[in-house]
């Protein structure tokens, strides 16, 4: 655990968890995949919203990580077709709703890793 | 007693006890099936579907059309059930409850809940209010239930029934028996132990409860491996269960076990999930149970108990009870012998007894096949029964680990769906005595919204596409057909006002899943000219 939470210190500088890159990536395939569902802008319906008050009270609740969120979407999502995109694009795909959500971008770039994702408690930004 | 103490006492007792007055009592209740109005969520507490009203027939069927509409303006899924009593129709959005004229879809009254805390994310929905003695009683997703005066909507009491930080939402149409409130939590690939209890008309105080997935100690415990795999084990309740009056049973669905796909994290037959559980109404004691999917790994809920009729079988009478499951399979089974007389399958059936593996096992019905929410319609004039279902076929695969993440589906694997323009769905028509399939219609997508069966030889239903279909019971022809612009999959009923006959659809949004027509909650109502 001590080592899990120095590991994501240092592969986060500060909160910052993606590049601005990669979550351009990630908004590309979010419209190709999750939009129909989700809202271009990820507000929802018919499918949960991705943003907003929704978002703060489902995700950022203080007992969610950020691998639970990528767990979610990568063994869930999409909805037609669970676990059809790689690790990469999950990964991407986690960066925009965490730029959407006011999560400041960084240098480097969110890693599809389970052990350091699990490190991050999401919290409201 | 002086006229101005007359008047203190009558006010009083006004207040006291507001709407008492009023009905439906228990007695107009117990004669539900013979009202030509429609005063529970499957008319009556058998669930038998059917009315006394043959004004509209397959003859002038074709002259139907719309005579008004209701727009709720929610986009929540449209699931409500109507309720029609005393020449008011009470209709819920997720938040709001409105009395509507049901001839002219004028509002009455509007009254809105505002959630009091965290609402359970689940399977967000709601399908209505129940009525007795002047009351509605309603559930709502913050696991609150609260009564109305019928009359004016102000608000008589709320209560806490169930507790949405532990996923639980209140859903269903309660039903209300004698001095009881009966309902139970939906929504069991999130989190919930089931349960299905009792509470007071009169203050929604708690009567008795009934664990689903049993406590430890209980029986049915032993069924499900560790205790811990009982904690989180599903079977919530998704529809209102059937009642045989005169013998005070109520006939429990139970939905399915969680994690739905990871068969190995609960070794068992996981009681009493996907299982009709027959309780005595007062007490909530157990008196049997049958179980139509042992050990599911394909979510394959056993959602329908109803109708509960008698049928003429090799020229005996036999009470009873219809058990139809996701998994494509309409049952009839004795009440007394508890015996099945006969199985019939209503959507395709392939690799059913195949578990899901981690590569993927390709099996029908699907995640979402089957028979639904909605209980089959009976008309004892046709001997007939009319069951909606679901063909959805797709892969299902299990994971390695059971992981469950607050407020998610804990499903334990996963599903991947043929394509959209392989789902369809069907009507399937069977004599009720024998399981003889009488006829089908073939729907281009699921079939999920309620049927409506009339002594008119009429059938009354919708489908995704958000066509109404008005048909000829006796071969399943469809007589007219109307599009609203809103996916159909709640309630459909029929009703009379003044002498003459109705229908009433509810359309709007169906879960994204199902890709139906998108729509804004709507009741549509239907008349001749």
């Amino acid at each position: 655990m001590a080592f899990g939470f120095f590991l994501a210190a240092s592969a986060f500088a500060g909160d910052a968890l993606y590049t601005t890159a990669q979550s351009a990536r990630g908004e590309e395939t979010y419209q190709q995949y999750c939009a129909a569902c989700h809202g271009t802008r990820l507000q929802g319906v018919p499918a949960a919203p991705l943003t907003g008050e929704a978002f703060r009270g489902r995700w950022e609740d203080g007992k969610h990580t950020l691998d639970d969120l990528y767990y979610i979407i990568r063994s869930l999502m999409p909805n037609n077709a669970p676990g059809s995109l790689s690790k990469a694009q999950y990964a991407d795909i986690v960066a925009y709703i965490l730029k959407t959500n006011n999560y400041p971008a960084g240098e480097v770039e969110l890693v599809p890793d389970a052990a350091v994702m699990k490190t991050v408690v999401l919290s409201p930004h | 007693m002086d006229k101005a103490k007359i008047w203190v006492a009558v006010v009083a007792a006004a207040l006291a006890f507001p709407g008492h007055a009023a009905g439906p009592t228990q007695d107009e209740l117990n004669h539900a099936d013979s009202s030509t109005e429609w005063l529970l969520p499957n008319h009556d507490y058998a669930g038998v579907r059917y009315v006394n009203l043959d004004q509209i027939t397959p003859e002038n069927a074709a002259s139907l059309r719309p005579v008004c509409a209701f727009q709720g303006a929610d986009l929540n899924r449209a699931l409500n059930n109507p309720i029609v009593y005393a020449g008011v129709m009470y209709v819920t959005t997720l938040y709001s409850t409105f009395a509507l004229d049901p001839v002219t879809c004028k509002v009455k009254w509007k009254h809105e809940w505002k959630p009091k805390g965290k609402e359970a994310n689940g399977s967000i929905k709601n399908r209505g209010v129940a009525i007795k003695d002047g009351r509605l009683v309603r559930g709502a997703q913050d696991g609150w239930m609260f009564a109305l005066d019928a009359k004016t909507g102000r608000q008589l009491w709320e209560v806490k029934a169930a507790n949405a930080e532990k996923y639980e939402a209140l859903s269903i149409n309660p039903l209300l028996f004698e001095d009881l409130v009966i309902i139970g939590p939906s929504g069991s690939e999130f989190g919930v132990k089931g349960w299905i209890g009792a509470f007071k008309l009169e203050d929604g105080s708690p009567v008795w409860r009934f664990n689903t997935i049993p406590d430890d100690g209980e029986p049915g415990a032993e069924t499900w491996g560790e205790a811990d795999s009982r904690l989180k084990g599903g079977g919530g309740i998704w529809t209102t269960p059937a009642l045989d009056v005169a013998k005070g049973h109520l006939y429990v669905a139970v939905g399915n076990p969680a994690p739905d796909m990871l068969g190995t994290a609960r070794p068992g037959t996981n009681l009493y999930t996907n299982a009709i559980v027959v309780l005595d109404v007062r007490t909530g004691a157990l008196l049997w149970h049958k179980q139509a999917v042992p050990h599911d790994t394909h979510d394959w809920d056993m959602p329908v108990t109803a109708p509960l009729f008698t049928a003429s079988i090799g020229g005996q009478q036999h009470e009873v009870v219809t058990m139809a499951a996701k998994d494509g399979l309409m049952r009839l089974v004795d009440r007394k012998t508890r015996e099945e007389f006969y199985s019939v399958a209503v959507a395709t059936r392939k690799n059913t007894d195949l578990e899901p593996t981690e590569e993927g096992v390709y099996t029908c019905p699907g995640l979402v096949g089957g028979v639904e929410w909605s209980i089959p319609a009976y008309s004892p004039k046709l001997d007939m029964m009319v069951v909606p279902a679901v063909d959805w076929c797709g892969v299902f695969k299990k994971e390695d680990e059971a992981r469950f993440v607050a407020g998610q589906q804990y499903l334990g694997g996963s599903f991947t769906w043929d394509p959209v323009e392989k789902s369809s769905g069907w009507l399937t028509a069977v004599k009720a005595s024998t399981g003889e399939e009488l006829w089908r219609y073939h729907s281009s997508r699921p079939m999920l919204a309620s049927v409506t069966a009339t002594s008119g030889d009429m059938l009354f239903t919708g489908e995704l596409t958000g066509d109404f279909l008005a048909m000829d019971a006796r071969n399943g022809n469809v007589v007219y057909r109307y599009n609203g612009g809103g996916a159909i999959v709640g309630g459909v009923i029929s009703y009379a006002v003044e002498g003459k006959q109705y229908v009433a659809v509810v359309s709007g949004m169906a879960a994204g899943f199902w890709l139906g027509t998108p729509g804004s909650m709507t009741v549509t109502v239907f008349a001749l000219p």
